[in-house]
């Protein structure tokens, strides 16, 4: 039996993932379940009307099938069969079918997600991990007898709800450059893959607008463009993989200040230099000679000293 | 000092004449053919000499201390009879960084958080005379030599980060020039005959040496205007001879 997600509209769905997993309790039989899972996916609180498309096969040679295959929507572990308040995928394949697909309904109706079932509404700050489970129930002599064998998933397609953003990252530090602030954020917040940098001109009364989207692989930024003179607030958020994002750290000022390196203050005391190369032409006229040189010199040297 | 300087010179002849039972070329040497060399200095552009300057920028950025310049040369023998006349080529790298100053308001010229720094690659060609004439005759094992070549000097100057531009200009381009080299090499092979030997057995290595040498060097494109990265230090490191 195989399992398939396909989340079509989410953050990672470019990203395909297979598990292939035998079931190891029917294997000497050649029963097996064998659980596929395409575009395993953390969704955020932005894909509570996405649907997922699930995909299974299933292998039973030389057996009878008592009933099912049946497949489900769980918060909770997968087990034999489903249980309230889990979701069956429906419609019900006959037991003659060995392979089928479904699309779920949208990741809003997923157990967990209901309030009358004591869920809290998709959307909510919270993470929840749902399976998509499945199994089906045989027998090699007769069902009914004691032979009935129930053969189920042992690793069942994931769907990652991911609605609790990471901690806001420590308040900025910020370091003045020439029309340009550093900003730093030290260590990132667990869970955070980016991290946001907001700013806006001190007084100013317009709104904080996002800057620069940053890896957290990096522990700064150099966010250029400013006006010397003018103080900049800068504050930060963090975001997950699956988008989250995080309350605003603290807010930080500074203000960037003009200075001059070595070469403008050689040009601030009244150095010439225009930079280029103003002499490359000679430059370049003396080594086709010096290379006549060589070669004249390399000649003489291979040459019988009495000719 | 120049006491102990003519010390250890006569030490050194004394152990190289009394130690060797043998000459440092008795045993058949495979031919000549080219010197490299591995060196380091401390290299200081006289960028502050320049007749238009109404300051030291140099002075005042790096605080006046010298870059570490370190360079390889390879010399091409093409003569080896009363000494030893070679063509050399030769590139190095050097570099100073340091913080920017702040330009305007009540901290003009005090630190700022921007890092500058000048950097250069000295490039040389160079004819390269070597008078070993005391070690193949006298057993001395000193070799004064002289070199003297034209320099091609790429150099950028950068700040936070990038090759800082000001008032128009690009800080960042080639000067040529002049040198003029003057060394004395010691060759180790006296110290231990039999390896040297052996070293030039198995590794083809003929001779080695350690120098000191003052290059008196003019990089400011022939006396154009501009900056001027030319140089009087001396240069330190060792020698072999293939």
């Amino acid at each position: 039996m195989a399992l398939g997600l396909l989340p079509p509209r989410l953050p990672m769905r470019s990203f395909l993932a297979a598990v292939y997993l035998l079931a190891c309790s029917s294997a000497a039989f050649g029963q097996q379940i064998t659980i596929m899972v395409d575009g395993y996916a953390q969704v955020s609180t932005n894909d509570c009307n996405s649907v997922h498309q699930v995909t299974w096969t299933m292998t039973l040679p030389q057996v009878q099938v008592c009933s099912g295959p049946t497949f489900w929507i769980t918060a909770a572990s997968c087990g034999d069969g489903p249980v309230s308040p889990d979701f069956t995928l429906t419609p019900l394949p006959l037991q003659s079918d060995r392979q089928g697909r479904f699309t779920t309904p949208a990741l809003s109706q997923f157990p967990g997600f209901n309030g009358a079932d004591g869920g809290s509404p998709c959307g909510g700050r919270f993470n929840l991990t749902h399976y998509v489970c499945g199994s089906v129930k045989y027998s090699t002599i007769a069902c009914g007898t004691s032979g009935d064998t129930t053969l189920r998933a042992a690793a069942p397609g994931i769907i990652e709800y991911r609605g609790k953003p990471p901690d806001p990252p420590q308040t900025p530090d910020l370091t003045a450059l020439d029309s340009a602030l550093q900003v730093g954020w030290g260590s990132p917040p667990a869970d955070a893959v980016t991290i946001r940098v907001y700013m806006r001109e001190a007084g100013s009364g317009v709104a904080f607008a996002p800057k620069v989207d940053v890896s957290t692989s990096n522990s700064n930024v150099k966010v250029g463009g400013l006006q010397n003179g003018t103080t900049y607030e800068v504050y930060l958020t963090a975001l997950d993989a699956a988008g989250n994002e995080s309350d605003p750290s603290g807010t930080a000022r500074a203000t960037p200040v003009a200075s001059a390196g070595f070469f403008g203050t050689y040009k601030q005391e009244g150095g010439q230099e225009q930079g280029g190369c103003g002499g490359l032409i000679p430059g370049a006229l003396s080594l086709p000679l010096i290379f006549s040189g060589y070669r004249w010199l390399r000649r003489r040297r291979s040459c019988p000293r009495d000719s | 000092m120049s006491a102990r300087l003519l010390s250890l010179t006569a030490a050194l002849v004394a152990a190289s004449a009394g130690a060797q039972s043998e000459n440092l070329r008795t045993f058949t040497e495979p031919p000549h053919n080219m010197f490299v060399e591995f060196k380091l200095g401390p290299y200081k552009p006289l960028v502050d000499r320049e007749s238009s300057l109404t300051g030291q920028p140099y002075q005042e950025i790096f605080g006046g201390s010298s870059m570490l310049l370190f360079e390889l040369e390879f010399d091409v023998i093409l003569w080896e009879k009363f000494g030893i006349l070679a063509l050399g080529f030769s590139g190095g790298y050097a570099s100073k960084s340091a913080s920017a100053l702040v330009v305007g308001g009540a901290n003009a010229g005090q630190p700022a958080n921007d890092s500058t720094s000048l950097r250069v690659v000295p490039l040389r060609i160079l004819g390269v005379y070597r008078l070993d004439y005391p070690v193949t005759h006298w057993n001395i094992p000193f070799v004064p030599y002289g070199k003297v070549g034209l320099v091609a000097e790429p150099w950028w100057a950068s700040k936070g980060g990038s090759v800082e531009n000001a008032n128009g200009a690009n800080g960042s381009g080639t000067k040529f020039g002049y040198c003029f080299v003057g060394g004395l090499a010691l060759m180790l092979d006296f110290l231990e005959p039999r390896m040297a030997k052996d070293f030039t057995v198995d590794v083809g290595v003929a001779h080695s040496y350690i120098f000191a040498e003052y290059v008196f060097e003019n990089v400011n494109t022939f006396g154009k205007r501009g900056l001027d990265l030319s140089s009087r230090h001396f240069m330190y490191g060792l020698s072999l001879e293939f």
